[in-house]
């Protein structure tokens, strides 16, 4: 009996061995090196449905959960209108996605928010959450970065300060930047934080 | 997957285990423990904390006060309450759930502090002059007048794993028992309790029972 007991520990641990995909020290339900999960219909700010694959040509694709109400979401919308304007020539593409159900971050919110932030990236709504639920978003804001196989590079903090002028780890733009030109990303995950996302 | 890496580690586990079991036969398994542990709070409790100098203190005209801490400070303010079982609870100003939750947290503290029950709010706002003030009158208007510490490391990053917070949300609680021994955290996400009144008053109740 024991010694089916070692068969079977064995076999489990070669075969989960062999993916070859890192842990993830925070997230719960993707790591790095595996899929990104898809989203199909998500309605923008624009009033025109997207989904993951409406990216495809952009060779990196940044995701970022945010939302409107939460202090720590909004410190980072210049940093992620910065990152658009800064690399969109280069084929990099910025999507968010607003998975959090206040009353604050409504769709009617949404637009008005996006309009009065002038947010030069697309800006959906996910309002069954279920987008938020696959990607493990615990926090807004949450950031995701894709390689051209859309597969996660990184995932976190957007950087290390909450506060522009004391930042040191530029993280996404980091790894952004290694992926543009081929290298390996140093620091591939780091802890998010900020305002608690609330699943139903 | 996610569930690779779970599995590996399970493999691995299974490995140890069997092999521990056939040379020493099996015993308790040890508990599984929070994934993302690598905090120095829950340990350092139980190690040598010399207690240090408190960095800066303010101090508001209704006796509430307000220290900056680090998770070493931390761990040695834990280590002095030896015998009484603490609650810490995370917030910032700019959490509107914390800010919700704070009042209950302050009462519950009173309440309990005959039984042994020590409250230290530990503020992730910025620590610079602005922020102190703003903490300080939110923890006055709330009558705080317990441990109040405010992170050295202000609102980014580092706040959050010095002090191991899951998820990286707050609210967050973290509760110690009367040996300095970290039982649970609350929060929203495995493996914490649910950041609620009932689950963090039942383990206080729990905690509180032990002697």
């Amino acid at each position: 009996m024991q010694g089916l007991w070692h068969f079977n520990a064995l076999i489990v641990l070669l075969v989960s061995m062999e993916t070859g995909v890192e842990a993830a020290k925070f997230n719960r339900k993707v790591d790095i090196g595996g899929q990104a999960p898809a989203f199909d219909n998500l309605q923008g700010t624009d009033l025109k449905k997207h989904s993951l694959d409406d990216y495809k040509k952009s060779k990196v694709l940044v995701v970022a959960f945010i939302c409107n109400h939460c202090p720590v979401a909004q410190a980072y919308e210049s940093r992620l209108k910065n990152l658009v304007e800064t690399y969109q020539a280069k084929g990099v593409s910025l999507v968010a996605i607003n998975c959090s159900r206040f009353s604050a971050d409504s769709f009617e919110k949404m637009k008005a928010r996006a309009k009065k932030q002038n947010f030069n990236f697309d800006y959906l709504d996910d309002p069954s959450q279920t987008t938020g639920k696959k990607y493990g978003a615990t926090v807004t804001p949450h950031l995701f970065v894709l390689d051209k196989d859309r597969k996660i590079a990184y995932m976190g903090a957007f950087d290390d300060n909450m506060n522009a002028k004391k930042v040191e780890e530029h993280y996404v733009i980091d790894a952004v930047d290694a992926l543009l030109a081929g290298q390996e990303i140093d620091v591939t995950e780091s802890r998010q934080f900020g305002c608690a996302l609330l699943f139903d | 997957m996610k569930y690779s890496s779970y599995f590996r580690r399970l493999a691995l586990f299974g490995m140890l285990s069997i092999f521990a079991c056939g040379f020493v036969g099996c015993e308790n398994q040890t508990e599984q423990k929070d994934e993302t542990v690598p905090t120095n709070l829950e340990v350092a409790v139980t190690e040598e904390a010399p207690i240090e100098a408190p960095v800066s203190t303010e101090k508001s005209t209704t006796g509430v006060s307000l220290e900056v801490c680090n998770e070493k400070s931390l761990a040695a303010l834990i280590a002095k309450h030896a015998g009484k079982v603490v609650l810490v609870d995370y917030w910032a100003t700019w959490c509107i759930p914390c800010r919700k939750a704070f009042p209950h947290i302050v009462e519950l503290g009173k309440k309990h502090a005959e039984d042994g029950l020590v409250l230290v709010t530990v503020s992730l706002d910025e620590n610079d002059e602005d922020s102190k003030q703003a903490v300080l009158k939110f923890l006055t208007d709330q009558k705080s007048t317990g441990e109040n510490l405010l992170s050295e490391y202000g609102g980014g990053e580092q706040s959050y794993n010095a002090f191991n917070i899951t998820g990286g949300a707050i609210p967050h609680g973290k509760l110690f028992g009367r040996d300095g021994k970290f039982i649970h955290s609350f929060g929203f996400f495995e493996p914490d309790l649910p950041y609620e009144p009932d689950s963090i008053i039942n383990e206080i109740s729990k905690a509180l029972e032990k002697n």
